[in-house]
């Protein structure tokens, strides 16, 4: 009898799909407008607003160079920050989540604690005295401070996802190995990590676009024209410029192209390694 | 072999794979803790700031704050802003992670289309939202309008419960696909043979969403709640950007306060010591998320 | 595959460690002399400085300068961390209204004895010369100056059929204008009420007129002021928007395209329109009269920020403040020279209508301060109007508020 009224699967999928597709285009209008006003004509955001540009030009896009400095060296600075700090992250992160979801010890509390505290810092807090650190050991105008800088925020924020992560994952398969003689080490690199690289993925994408998008940390330790990132770039441009909407907007149109190209390759192991339930082995 | 026994005994182990980022995080943030609580116990200001004879004046900074009128319209700014944020974007997030982790064909796509918004960085949600939200030439004036929901243009940004509300508005944006993404995630972990039996029960799907998957999505949902609680209630880019803390003090939030006192007012002290108020009130949430998986940690153990 | 998918994204990793290595530690160092110069000027006005660094380089091979434009609300932030961890420019461009800040802050050097022997200064307008001074020192010498007065579109005058302002005028004529230019196509005034020293810059003037000074906020003549603001805006005469736009922005989006009747606007103002619309047909004219007549005098002033490279950086600050060097940058980027003679010698600032109002307005405009503390102050005052005019506080109680603040500064 319930089946009469039931849609069927390809129905459903049908009609979950198109509100779906609402949700999105609605959800993600901010884009839309981002995207279509960075493609108007000068001085077209004077006046009231139409849905569709009037005309498209791509004049807003001419980013003007600075000392010779152009739109490739942002792009550049901008990468090596983010793949900096990713890496760096990702490599301190993943075995400390691990280490906190899986071992037992009086000292996790402590240690769960700096990650914690580290993320609760004010922006505002840490700008003066990471300043003169990085000064003394030679890290202001250079891209490795605002990697490093960047790294307190993708650290402890990797870790409670992953550490979340790694306690969701039965513990069954390590003890298996831990039996047949591998060390915690093998365990966790033959074991853990091939299973839980959905995860990982997640935080490495996560921590991409933290890094990618910071712009206190870039604006306070660099002043090189040649050493800026795109997103600082951003900034500049809004204080000078302020209510030029098009250029500001073609300006934000570049900065999150790259990360809309490295998400949709990111996005097939996010994905995949949300949905094909890998996780539980 | 006894569960967890392992685990238990390597205590070596544990600082292995713990100690390195540990010591990392604690180098980076020990100095500038210290440096601002001594900064806030003596009177640093614009005229010996470079001297650096400034006198210790113990705790009358704080005396100073406390009295403000500005500093009590921070907390209450930031704490209604978090509240704001956090009753919207963590419902709306759940809610969507739990329509696309539906089996139909689009959804790992559309699901990951949507996550690009909280990629976005700080700057530029601020900008699209300052723009959208003005009110001579902004869209979001012009489709109330056309709704007939307002009949005048609103000045979003010109009065203090409209600035803050546009503000709150751009931070859910970019906050609900960071609470859909993670609670999605842990989703997929939750066993598919458990709601069977639950259905078999006869349980029906509003007792299965809060007596199985709340329940079990419990960690994650603390996660979510915590970090996104951090996130906001420190935020600076966004304020900094939209209103600057403006009109008047409509929006100040201890984050934008303590750096206009530093940096715009050279008082150096008191921008440290909002600061620190900032870092009391972040930790107290803190000890409470610590508290909370320690014990969990101790049940899982039992 | 899970274990390709893993190695893949190992290698992605460690390739990203080796090329942030090469590209971070990449830099090479350099024999040269060199200085660096900040300035916080727009790309458009950057411009002929920028030009006029690379004359001084073919003159002084041997100096090489490197110039770095910071955001102007950022400047205060950079220069006040690098006085903390030592790590300044070795010349820098200031708001003239700071420079006593960074003298008392121990940022700006004492250039009393350069300035002494180069015997120029005697050239300078006084209300920049004494912007540099800090307890009868020099910390600075004038780069350009500029002051307020109100520009006013004659085809929105024509159009209404209401007459030219002239220099005569009254706040109670003003107030008029104001009222009657303004329609459902256009404001009557705009003017920036921006919580920085924007706002300020703005505000103080109609503060002067009616007789008030920063250190007598809450008497009847400020109240007044911040009246005649509060009305205009609540009335709907100005744009709800001013609050948050800066000066450059009003300009761009009210003024030159025709939304507002009049601007309180500044002359490097007068550059944007010839950039943006240079056919605009409009005027310029000295603010109303009140108990005074005053403007204000903004600009910015050269700092010496460092003593390692002293000999370069001062031949590189008499450089850019020559006669003829002052008067071309300030003929490009709408600017008045601070010195007297450069004026002189221009026909912009002495002959183009428009622009030689301002050269009026100058002799009764003021300076701010100066004050080592003027961030401070200009922070209350800025609240001030932002209360009022967000409805927070009544003109009264928040100048109040603001006048109890300054004493606790001043005292």
């Amino acid at each position: 009898m319930k089946k009469k009224t039931r849609l069927t699967d390809k129905q459903r999928s049908i009609c979950l799909s198109i509100t779906g597709v609402i949700i999105t285009v609605l959800f993600l209008f901010p884009l839309y407008w981002m995207v279509t006003t960075a493609l108007r004509q000068p001085g077209e955001t004077f006046i009231n607003p139409t849905f569709f540009p009037r005309s498209i030009s791509i004049e807003a896009f001419k980013m003007e160079s600075a000392n010779g400095v152009g739109f490739l060296t942002y792009l550049k600075n901008s990468i090596v920050i983010s793949a900096g700090a990713t890496a760096l992250g990702i490599i301190l992160a993943v075995p400390a989540s691990y280490g906190l979801a899986r071992f037992r010890s009086k000292f996790v509390g402590v240690m769960l604690f700096v990650f914690l505290v580290a993320q609760m810092l004010p922006s505002s807090l840490i700008l003066t005295p990471l300043f003169i650190n990085f000064k003394n050991v030679g890290l202001i105008n250079n891209l490795l401070g605002v990697i490093l800088a960047d790294a307190t925020l993708t650290i402890p924020f990797s870790v409670i996802i992953l550490r979340t992560y790694f306690k969701d994952i039965p513990k069954e398969l390590e003890e298996a190995a831990i039996i047949d003689g591998c060390g915690a080490w093998k365990t966790f690199t033959k074991i853990m990590l091939p299973i839980s690289y959905p995860g990982i993925a997640t935080a490495i994408s996560m921590s991409l676009f933290m890094s990618w998008g910071d712009m206190v940390f870039s604006l306070t330790f660099l002043n090189k024209e040649n050493l800026k990132p795109l997103a600082l770039i951003l900034y500049k441009a809004m204080s000078e410029l302020g209510v030029r909407w098009e250029i500001l907007m073609a300006y934000s149109t570049i900065v999150i192209i790259p990360i809309v190209i490295v998400f949709i390759f990111m996005q097939k192991y996010i994905v995949s390694g949300l949905t094909a339930g890998s996780v539980k082995g | 072999m006894k569960k967890g026994g392992y685990f238990q005994k390597k205590k070596l182990t544990f600082f292995a794979f713990v100690l390195p980022g540990a010591v990392f995080m604690a180098v980076m943030i020990i100095y500038p803790i210290i440096y601002n609580i001594v900064m806030s116990f003596k009177d640093v200001n614009i005229m010996n700031f470079a001297t650096g004879d400034s006198k210790f004046i113990g705790l009358s900074m704080y005396k100073d704050i406390l009295h403000d009128k500005v500093t009590w319209i921070a907390i209450k700014n930031t704490l209604l802003f978090t509240v704001w944020c956090l009753l919207f974007q963590f419902p709306i997030g759940f809610a969507m992670a739990l329509f696309f982790s539906k089996r139909f064909k689009l959804a790992p796509t559309l699901r990951g289309i949507n996550v690009i918004a909280w990629m976005i960085p700080m700057v530029a949600v601020a900008g699209v939202f300052k723009y959208m939200f003005n009110s001579d030439v902004g869209i979001v004036n012009r489709i109330l309008m056309g709704l007939h929901l307002i009949s005048s243009p609103v000045e979003w940004l010109a009065h203090g419960n409209t600035a803050l509300a546009a503000i709150v508005v751009a931070n859910i944006w970019k906050g609900v696909p960071f609470n859909m993404i993670l609670l999605a995630t842990a989703l997929t972990t939750l066993p598919a043979d458990i709601y069977e039996s639950a259905s078999i029960d006869g349980a029906n799907k509003f007792q299965q969403f809060f007596l199985l998957t709340v329940p079990l999505l419990k960690p994650a949902i603390i996660s979510v709640l915590t970090l996104g609680f951090i996130y906001t209630f420190k935020v600076f880019d966004l304020v900094y950007v939209m209103t600057g803390g403006g009109p008047g003090s409509a929006t100040e939030m201890l984050s934008t306060l303590a750096y206009r006192y530093s940096f715009a007012e050279y008082n150096f002290s008191q921008g440290a010591a909002i600061a620190n108020v900032l870092f009391v009130l972040l930790m107290i949430v803190g000890f409470f998320y610590i508290h909370i998986t320690l014990k969990e940690d101790k049940e899982d153990v039992g | 595959m899970k274990k390709q998918v893993w190695k893949k994204m190992l290698t992605t990793g460690a390739a990203c460690m080796v090329m942030t290595g090469v590209l971070a530690f990449g830099a090479a160092a350099d024999d040269q002399v060199t200085i660096e110069l900040w300035h916080h000027m727009s790309p458009d006005q950057g411009r002929p400085l920028i030009e006029m660094v690379d004359e001084f380089m073919q003159l002084h091979p041997d100096i090489k300068v490197e110039t770095q434009s910071v955001a102007f609300s950022e400047l205060k932030k950079q220069i006040s961390i690098g006085v903390a961890a030592d790590q300044l420019p070795d010349v820098s461009l200031c708001d003239t209204v700071d420079n006593a800040s960074f003298a008392a802050m121990g940022a700006a050097k004492d250039i009393t004895e350069e300035v002494n022997a180069w015997g120029e200064i005697d050239n300078y307008f006084d209300g920049p010369r004494t912007s540099a001074i800090y307890e009868d020192k020099y910390y600075g010498v004038p780069y350009y100056s500029n002051c307020l007065a109100i520009m006013y579109n004659k085809d929105i005058f024509d159009e209404m059929g209401v007459e030219y302002p002239t220099s005569e005028w009254t706040w109670d004529e003003f107030k008029d204008i104001v009222e009657k230019t303004t329609t459902e196509d256009h404001y009557g005034l705009t003017m920036c009420l921006v919580k920085s020293e924007e706002g300020t810059f703005n505000e103080i003037p109609f503060i002067w007129q009616s007789g008030a000074d920063y250190d007598s906020l809450d008497s009847e003549e400020a109240i007044s002021a911040l009246n005649m603001i509060n009305d205009f805006y609540q009335n709907g005469y100005m744009s709800k928007e001013l609050v948050s736009m800066t000066q450059a922005d009003m300009c761009a989006s009210l003024f030159i395209p025709g939304k507002s009747a009049m601007m309180v606007g500044g002359t490097w103002l007068t550059a944007n329109i010839r950039n943006e619309r240079p056919d605009m047909n409009y005027g310029v004219v000295t603010f109303p009269n009140n108990q005074n007549n005053a403007s204000v005098i903004g600009g910015a002033n050269l700092i010496m920020l460092k003593d390692e490279h002293k000999e370069a950086s001062w031949e590189l600050m008499k450089f850019l403040s020559d006669k003829d060097n002052s008067r071309k940058f300030c003929e490009a980027a709408g600017n008045i020279s601070s010195r007297q003679d450069a004026v002189a010698d221009s026909e912009l600032w002495n002959d183009d209508p428009n622009v030689s109002v301002y050269l009026k307005q100058l002799q009764v405009a003021r300076a701010r301060g100066p004050h080592p503390r003027w961030p401070e102050i200009s922070s209350a005052i800025q609240f001030a109007v932002q209360d009022t005019l967000s409805g927070a506080e009544t003109p009264e109680n928040a100048l109040k508020n603001a006048a109890e603040e300054v004493a606790k500064i001043i005292e």
